[in-house]
């Protein structure tokens, strides 16, 4: 296994479980972790179709967008792990509608998303933060 | 992340003044600020992105600045 891929499937994991992946509704949750379906398609046959309810991968299979959407996970404090940052490829970032989750914002927006250089878009929406956003933009 | 073009943290209960550090994102061309607590007036160095194309924040407690085009967005 090439070296970019166990370093995806290694932030995909420290994600979902940062995230209490274990008690995510089954839509969310589908295929996540899973050793027979590739991360692509974690939640890849999602009904929802839309550009933000989705992952996907590139032609190569490297993450682009990672989405966790529509989940009513209830986490208090949840923290983004660093390690996204090893989604390299990464060109959209979506956390929504994540009821419950609160925090530091700066828990969130860890200070190694600036290492993501492909970055595009990024959108937070419906989520509850105790401090403003202490964004350090490099 | 210098190439961001959108950022959207809408309805997430944030507070407090918007940073003027995100004019150093000068690729941003979307940004969705509203449904959240902030106050303040928007930072000259948002108004001056040059390909800003969307300012969307609260009007009832964010101040947009004179030559500065801001939509208003509603709370949720």
């Amino acid at each position: 296994m090439q070296q970019w891929r166990k370093q995806q499937l290694f932030a995909l994991a420290t994600v979902y479980y940062a995230f209490l992946g274990d008690s995510w509704p089954g839509s969310e949750k589908q295929h996540y972790l899973s050793s027979s379906v590739s991360e692509c398609d974690w939640r890849g046959d999602d009904t929802l179709q839309a550009w933000d309810f989705t992952n996907q991968c590139d032609l190569d299979g490297r993450f682009t967008r990672l989405t966790l959407d529509y989940t009513d996970m209830a986490v208090i404090g949840a923290t983004m792990p660093p390690e996204i940052t090893l989604l390299s490829s990464l060109e959209g970032l979506l956390f929504g509608n994540n009821v419950g989750i609160s925090g530091e914002m700066s828990d969130m927006l860890p200070t190694q998303l600036v290492d993501l250089s492909n970055l595009t878009r990024l959108t937070i929406w419906g989520s509850t933060f105790v401090a403003p956003s202490p964004i350090t933009w490099g | 992340m210098t190439q961001l073009t959108w950022l959207s943290l809408r309805w997430n209960d944030l507070f407090g003044t918007i940073l003027s550090a995100l004019g150093q994102l000068t690729n941003l061309s979307d940004i969705y600020l509203y449904g959240n607590h902030l106050s303040g007036t928007v930072p000259q160095s948002l108004c001056q992105l040059p390909k800003l194309t969307e300012l969307w924040i609260n009007c009832d407690t964010v101040t947009c600045p004179n030559g500065c085009e801001c939509t208003c967005g509603a709370d949720p």
